[in-house]
């Protein structure tokens, strides 16, 4: 009970603005972090997509046919290992084995895929001639059963362009959206965010050593589809403790955002473990290919919440405050009268009067208020100062 | 609602969600007929990667017209994009080099057994001429590589079955000509150097768009699409020649169809559970509501035609489960919370929570509606899988948890109005401790 009491303070008192500068660090540590792994695998390795982690989708690579007949259906497993063994110990990785069954049985077959570690023509005509020898070797009773075919990308470069030009389109439409629905701000804390996810996310596939193929593309567009709804939830309770301060000076946009996230922190835990949970049960039973698309996921929705809850909030806090500031110095210099109601107390009103708050509640004692409040005439935001109008 | 009235409703919902799921997993044959009736979700669209498909290679023959590349890398565009017409938006298309130094297209088409499909849908490429004359020798009119776009099968005026034709530029131009020069003559249309048939022209075609029609009684839809198939065919910039066909299994694994299954079928039993556990009575009712979701999500998925399921579709199917939770969720939340700070009996907090949730449910899924819908649009074939995937599930999760969520909690309260316990409710205690307000003002320090 103890424990489950401490738990309730510290969520009634946590506070993302107070340390947002905290906050901003962990993604540029894991960018530098990112950016040590490409720059050591990459010098080491001698290729800076194979450090990226670049798969046969993007770069084109071999498919090695392995004719078998019957060997290739009945002992498939078996067969595969021990060709996939042959051509890993040439130091290149294999993306992909498929059984081929064909019409006639004899013609049976098992094919490799794997990525090109050279850009060298003849140098990859002189691997694969070596892969083909060896594997060739493996079965002396057959004779010419290895052929290989040199492959060019899939369509996977064809799928990021569309899909980045998509995706650049869509980003802008949100963006729009929630200009409309929200306020500026909001719409550009939430676009950073979504940048922000899109490229931790990557920093942290690679990080992790994840190879990227065309079902990643898929994955990115599946988390920034999640992130943004994560954030506009943060927002909407924004929107609604906003609401009732229209037009007024100094708002605590802070403080604001903070019970925001409060409030809506028990959903972002629950929710990111719902769509997680099928995620990682998924990575757990599947095969090599299927963790390669899931891992990613997993590592996105874990940047998506951590980029609505401890990013989006405080950087909207940040913009509006100076955005209204920047405003008001605007209607200043331009000697408009600017339509403030000036307001003697620091603290608004806690109940509009005839006007019982939604929200309910007994008021609470306001703590009082320091010497800096009071010059700067600033609006705290509490719960109370929070009323809704019925229909 | 009185409570007779809710016992059917909820009766209703059960009995729906039952029969969608027998319906969605079990086949027999239909009484007094040769159709058999086949589950449902048996019919869900597979790709490459879950389901294995057939793969054929084809050389391309080398020619004298020069600038190979470009017609090879035209030729597998619109290879790519008459599979994606076909329904196979899965398929891929894929340029290679054979151990000989050719050129190879490599066509892979998921879920089809039969590799004699495979031609039927990419047809066999061939050259497509229209000539004046009706000898094998006689001066092009048309070359179908250099001219023709696409070739399609449409109705005409009296709604018979018909074959359009789309040219390109230079096609247009030169088919306004033709058709000017040979109005009401017939001009044949040549495959691989043999006649396949004879067209008359009525009248002069500028405008780059034409359809063909049969004289009598209009063709048949097989007729017009063999048609179509063939005259298409021979729009590619390239002769093929068809070296291999095999079906290859699925890149994922064999297993890992069932593999995605079960992890699906643990990870929202653990989801039904959680919700039981966190928010009880409520959380039958999401729990419900999610039963309908997947039922009418699974019958989608098989009765649209974009829809070839693959890794990345099944995660967007598990993103929209992940959403529609999530709705659930804020609306709880939400409830929760007019229950806990106001003195509201049980069916006006569920009211309350419900309106004022609604805002960040709807404003959070059109936002990644318009992700979905832009990736439909622009997107490349196997994206659009996908989008189309995302699209269904998000409408229906907000469909599930505004409309049906509501629905079954209507009933609940004609049941059962009081019981805190199992709604999983609670007021505010008189000692506990109210959200304090913010002590720290950023605001003020960045403004001194």
């Amino acid at each position: 009970m103890t424990k489950m009491k401490g738990f309730r303070n510290l969520c009634n008192t946590f506070s993302v603005n107070k340390h947002s500068r905290w906050f901003a660090m962990v993604p540029f540590l894991v960018l530098i972090i990112a950016l040590v792994v490409i720059v050591a695998f990459g010098a080491t390795g001698g290729s800076y997509t194979d450090a990226v982690g670049i798969g046969i989708d993007f770069e084109g690579g071999t498919v090695l046919t392995v004719t078998l007949g019957n060997e290739a259906i009945d002992n498939y497993e078996e067969n595969r290992a021990k060709i996939t063994e042959t051509i890993q110990s040439f130091g290149v990785t294999v993306s992909y084995s498929q059984q081929q069954v064909a019409s006639n049985v004899n013609n049976s077959s098992i094919s490799f895929r794997y990525k090109n570690i050279s850009n060298n023509d003849t140098e990859i005509n002189e691997l694969n001639v070596k892969i083909r020898d060896a594997v060739d070797n493996l079965y002396p009773e057959r004779v010419g059963n290895v052929t290989y075919e040199s492959i060019g990308a899939t369509a996977a470069r064809d799928l990021l362009s569309k899909a980045g030009i998509a995706l650049a389109v869509s980003v802008v439409i949100i963006l729009i959206y929630i200009i409309i629905r929200f306020t500026l701000m909001s719409g550009f804390a939430a676009i950073i965010a979504l940048i922000h996810d899109v490229v931790i996310m990557f920093a942290l596939t690679v990080i992790c050593r994840v190879q990227i193929n065309s079902s990643y593309v898929a994955a990115m567009i599946t988390i920034i589809a999640y992130s943004i709804n994560n954030t506009i939830i943060i927002f909407d309770r924004c929107r609604e403790s906003i609401k009732p301060l229209k037009g007024q000076k100094n708002i605590d946009y802070a403080g604001i955002g903070d019970a925001a996230v409060r409030s809506t922190f028990t959903r972002s835990v629950y929710t990111t473990f719902t769509t997680m949970i099928t995620v990682i049960f998924l990575a757990i039973l599947g095969s090599d290919s299927i963790r390669e698309f899931c891992v990613p996921i997993i590592l996105g929705l874990v940047a998506g919440m951590y980029s609505s809850v401890f990013l989006a909030t405080p950087l909207w806090a940040a913009m509006s405050a100076s955005f209204d500031k920047t405003k008001a110095k605007y209607f200043k210099r331009n000697s408009v009268t600017y339509d403030v109601k000036e307001d003697e107390e620091e603290i608004i009103p806690a109940v509009r009067q005839g006007q019982p708050a939604l929200a309910g509640g007994e008021p609470k004692n306001v703590k009082p208020s320091t010497q800096k409040q009071q010059q700067n005439k600033v609006y705290k935001y509490s719960k109370k100062n929070t009323t809704f109008k019925k229909k | 609602m009185n409570k007779k009235k809710s016992i059917v409703v909820l009766s209703v919902i059960g009995i729906f969600i039952i029969l969608m799921a027998v319906f969605a997993l079990v086949s027999f044959p239909i009484a007094n007929t040769v159709y058999d009736y086949t589950g449902y979700a048996k019919t869900i669209k597979l790709g490459l990667d879950m389901s294995g498909g057939i793969s054929a290679v084809f050389e391309v023959q080398p020619d004298q017209y020069g600038d190979l590349d470009t017609r090879v890398d035209g030729t597998i565009s619109s290879l790519q994009s008459l599979l994606v017409s076909k329904g196979y938006t899965e398929s891929t298309v894929t340029k290679g080099t054979n151990s000989n130094g050719n050129i190879t297209i490599r066509v892979e088409v998921p879920d089809v057994q039969d590799p004699e499909r495979v031609l039927k849908l990419i047809g066999r490429p061939a050259t497509l001429e229209f000539k004046g004359e009706d000898k094998s020798s006689a001066e092009n009119l048309i070359v179908g590589r250099d001219h023709l776009e696409s070739a399609y099968v449409t109705m005409d005026e009296s709604n018979n079955f018909a074959v359009g034709l789309k040219f390109n530029k230079a096609g247009t131009e030169k088919f306004a000509e033709v058709t000017k020069e040979y109005l009401n003559k017939a001009i044949y249309i040549y495959i691989d150097g043999e006649r396949y048939t004879q067209v008359n022209v009525n009248s002069q075609i500028s405008n780059g768009s034409a359809i063909i029609t049969s004289g009598n009684n209009g063709y048949t839809y097989q007729e017009a699409l063999d048609f179509a198939t063939r005259l298409q065919s021979g729009t590619f910039g390239v002769s093929l020649k068809q070296t291999e066909v095999r079906n290859i299994s699925a890149t994922l694994g064999e297993n890992s169809i069932n593999i995605a299954i079960i992890a699906g079928i643990v990870g929202i039993a653990i989801i039904f559970i959680f919700l039981l556990i966190v928010y009880r009575g409520l959380g039958l009712a999401a729990d419900l509501a999610l039963c309908v979701y997947i039922v009418l999500l699974i019958w989608f998925c098989a009765v649209l035609p974009w829809v070839q399921l693959t890794l990345p579709g099944i995660a967007g199917i598990l993103l929209s489960i992940g959403m529609a939770v999530d709705a659930n969720v804020i609306i709880f939340e939400r409830v929760k919370d007019e229950y806990r700070r106001s003195n509201k009996p049980i069916q006006t907090s569920i009211k309350d929570g419900f309106k004022r949730s609604i805002g960040a449910i709807i404003d959070g899924n059109v936002t990644t509606i318009i992700g979905a819908v832009v990736l439909w649009v622009l997107g490349s074939a196997s994206i659009v899988g996908f989008a189309v995937t995302l699209f269904i599930g998000i409408i229906l999760s907000m469909f599930t948890s505004l409309v049906i969520t509501r629905l079954i909690l209507k009933c609940f309260i004609p049941l059962n109005s009081t019981s805190e316990k199992f709604y999983g409710l609670k007021r505010k205690k008189e000692d506990e401790e109210e959200t304090p307000v913010p002590s720290k003002l950023t605001t003020a320090k960045e403004e001194a």
